[in-house]
């Protein structure tokens, strides 16, 4: 019943649109992570581990 | 002492005193809130199996059904976010929340919030939105205190001591943000007077909007912060970092980006042209990649430790809840399969898949957070053997749902398209499939009893830790920022000889001057703004298609505005919750035409200020019920269900014919409806209340004509009886559609 509705409503540019952006982004983080460091990466992993030394 | 104190090239320490306090407030009231809940879960299971158990008008399952539905999501798993949030950021950013005077104002606003959600719902003051029902002042209400919170948020994000953005706060400004979109977008009324609002959309609209809501509240409520809470105390609990960082990186983008996106898979199989179908198809088995690498990332946190799961319930918890997690996100894409679809919407199946994810993945995830943060914000230790009790009467509990409802879901979908050999339904007497359900829904209430047993078991496990006082709040020493002053950087912009991403950055500051450092100082916010922009991109691309629809309806011409005693019986059937058991949505199929008659057009819909489509069928489909029986039998239905329709489920209604019908406000409501486009004229609107009480004399005249009950004209069950018997008739007069 939408069908109809969304056929008529000549959208598909929405769509097309919408699946380039994500690829520009997606393929934009896998560039980042792959150009970032171990060492990096792991100091950062480690920070919910090391909230300050405990005083009380 | 931290790496990133020891290649600082200051050693100064500052003093940090965490709050506390408010963390244990949250907690309380998480736990409060989720057995309420979760009780009220269990009353509604039992009216199901057993309708005696709807009492009094207020407590009927159409009426209880968003108390549910709101204390479980916004009360329970909402307050599990914030308790999570204000230990971990507080934590990870090494500062205080960025006021006390917010965090409490945020704390006390959303208790009250829900306090008038807990009152105004049984009253049947609702807007009929799934998981959006509070009416407009609440509405208001909320994003007051969504604002404090977010400013509280971001403000402790910019006097942070950490200069690293931990993967579990992007997690929590992605949710913020897009709740607060999600939430403005999904509440744009016309009030009607302080207790009754208009949606601003109709129709297919109306409903393309919601479910673009209703889909991204479970991304953006239930899922991302549920992530961020993962993420952070997964690593504390399992004393080791997260598997893999960079894992997470593209976990965070990908997921915000194509959750969005994925959002109206009511949409994409149902509504769009093949090509868009495919697209989204593909859309829909991305999002299967990044859940199941955050669920590996989860999992696999747990390398060399897997032998403490068999005595620390805490990560028994966690690892039971990210498996569930697995499960929900495997089987949501699953479902958005158009041929799935067909067989599993309106069923039970919905119900298991949606509980298998707020039992198993919120529900635990939330525990096991809560028993790690008990001896350390109590100054005692909680009973373990009792909490692995709890552990296994949940998990017992779930499978028992998931299973009963599974097996309902599939019954009945199969029972609704049945035929025989003589190309005739099989089952077409409705209550066929319902009775056949009864026991899978005994074994449901058993189920949530179990469940619920397990939290009051952690709600005495909670006092019992409680005894040795609370704890103050926490003092910690952590390295002074020195990244953030120029004077201890390198020439290159380097702290202690090593380069890393955010230093580079700061490289950067030397090349283009001060105008980068407030930019670099303000990076959380920078983030945010990218995070806003992927939500947004995602959401435009979805919102504009929605609101230009619009003009893309074909009109009917038969289809005319409801008279304005069926107006009035809308509100009714809007008041009681109605759409809870009933679709107003008769599909394209041949068992279902078979069943109900002519499947339902999109130009039926276009002055159903908010569309009452439904998305669960307890009770049939009522889209062609208009006309199909005599008034007296509408009467009667709803006085005692059990007299028209032997081994019917549904509460009775008697009150309806017994309380007065208010017709007071008949005429604001047309002209509410007019500002809305709906074509009334004003004489139609002046004329309002004189054309209601002619209306409904003919209509109780007719219910005494045919034996019925005198003097029905001023009680309000002859406008739910004049709206029923409007609903799908239009069509009806001709069959001649014209753009």
């Amino acid at each position: 019943m939408k069908r109809e509705v969304m056929e008529n409503a000549d959208l598909a540019i929405f769509a097309e649109v919408g699946i380039i952006i994500f690829m520009v982004v997606f393929l934009a983080v896998i560039v980042r992570v792959v150009f970032m460091s171990k060492s990096e990466a792991d100091e950062i992993g480690r920070l919910p581990l090391e909230d300050g030394e405990v005083m009380t | 002492m931290s790496s990133s104190t020891e290649s600082s090239p200051k050693s100064a320490l500052e003093k940090v005193v965490y709050d506390d306090k408010v963390v244990r407030a949250f907690l309380w009231a998480t736990m409060i809130w989720g057995v309420i809940g979760m009780l009220a879960g269990v009353v509604l299971a039992l009216q199901i199996a057993w309708f005696p158990a709807n009492q009094t008008e207020f407590f009927t399952f159409g009426r209880l059904r968003p108390l549910h539905t709101n204390a479980v999501i916004f009360a329970f798993a909402g307050n599990a976010i914030f308790t999570a949030v204000y230990y971990s950021t507080q934590r990870l950013m090494k500062t205080r929340m960025f006021n006390d005077m917010l965090s409490w104002v945020h704390f006390v606003g959303w208790q009250l919030i829900i306090v008038s959600a807990a009152i105004t719902l049984p009253l049947g003051i609702t807007q009929s939105r799934e998981y959006a029902e509070l009416e407009w002042p609440i509405d208001i209400a909320i994003t007051v205190i969504w604002v404090v919170f977010a400013v509280n948020f971001f403000g402790t994000l910019i006097k942070r001591r950490e200069k690293h953005i931990y993967v579990a706060i992007w997690f929590y400004i992605a949710s913020i943000v897009t709740v607060a979109v999600l939430h403005i977008f999904n509440n744009l009324v016309v009030p009607v007077g302080l207790f009754k609002s208009y949606s601003a959309f109709a129709g297919v609209q109306d409903a393309l909007i919601q479910w673009w809501y209703g889909h991204n509240a479970v991304a953006f409520f239930l899922t991302t912060p549920f992530l961020g809470l993962m993420y952070y105390f997964l690593p504390k609990a399992a004393e080791r970092p997260v598997f893999s960082y960079k894992l997470s990186i593209v976990h965070f983008w990908s997921l915000v980006f194509i959750y969005i996106w994925a959002g109206p898979h009511h949409l994409h199989y149902t509504a769009l042209p093949e090509w868009a179908s495919t697209m989204g198809m593909v859309f829909s088995i991305m999002l299967w990649m990044p859940s199941w690498g955050g669920m590996i990332n989860g999992l696999f946190t747990l390398r060399g430790a897997w032998h403490k799961l068999r005595d620390d319930p805490v990560l028994k918890f966690f690892v039971v809840g990210i498996t569930f997690y697995g499960m929900s996100t495997f089987e949501g894409p699953m479902l958005s399969v158009k041929m799935v679809n067909s067989l599993s919407h309106y069923t039970d199946w919905t119900i298991a898949h949606v509980h298998s994810g707020a039992l198993g993945w919120n529900g635990f995830m939330t525990f096991g957070m809560i028993y790690w943060l008990l001896p350390r914000l109590w100054d005692g230790e909680y009973n373990k053997k009792l909490a692995n009790w709890h552990f296994w009467l949940g998990t017992v509990g779930i499978l028992l749902y998931v299973i009963a409802m599974y097996s309902a879901g599939v019954t009945q979908g199969l029972m609704w398209r049945a035929f025989d050999e003589t190309g005739r339904l099989m089952y077409p007497d409705f209550m066929e499939t319902v009775i056949q359900l009864m026991p899978m829904y005994w074994v449901r209430v058993l189920g949530g009893l179990l469940y619920l047993s397990g939290v009051l078991l952690s709600i005495y496990n909670i006092v019992h830790t409680m005894k040795g006082g609370a704890r103050p709040d926490t003092e910690v020493q952590v390295p002074s920022p020195t990244w953030r002053k120029k004077k201890d950087r390198g020439e290159d912009g380097s702290v202690g000889g090593r380069k890393t991403y955010d230093e580079a950055l700061f490289g950067l500051d030397k090349i283009v001057g001060d105008g980068w450092h407030r930019a670099l100082e303000g990076w959380p916010m920078v983030f945010t703004a990218l995070t806003t922009g992927a939500v947004l991109i995602g959401g435009a691309v979805e919102i504009i298609p929605m609101v230009m629809v619009d003009s893309n309806v074909p009109r009917i011409k038969t289809v005319t505005p409801y008279t304005p005693l069926e107006l009035e019986g809308r509100d009714i059937y809007v008041s009681e919750g109605c759409y809870n058991c009933h679709s107003q949505m008769v599909r394209p199929m041949l068992h279902e035409v078979e069943r109900y008659g002519e499947y339902s057009k999109p130009g039926e819909f276009v002055y159903d200020h908010p569309f009452q489509w439904g998305s669960k069928r307890t009770g049939p489909d009522l889209h062609r019920v208009g006309g199909k029986y005599p008034h007296l039998w509408h009467v009667r239905h709803m006085e005692n269900p059990r007299s028209t329709t032997p081994n019917s489920i549904m509460p009775p209604y008697a009150w309806l014919l017994e309380k007065e019908l208010d017709l007071s406000n008949t005429q604001a409501k047309l002209e509410a409806q007019m500002m809305l486009g709906v074509p009334y004229t004003p004489a139609q609107a002046d004329n309002a209340l004189q054309s209601a009480q002619d209306q409904a004399k003919a209509i109780a005249d007719e219910v005494a004509a045919q034996g019925g009950p005198q003097g029905l004209e001023n009680k309000q069950i002859v406008a739910l009886v004049a709206y029923l018997q409007r609903l799908g008739v239009d069509i009806k007069k001709t069959a001649t559609e014209e753009k």
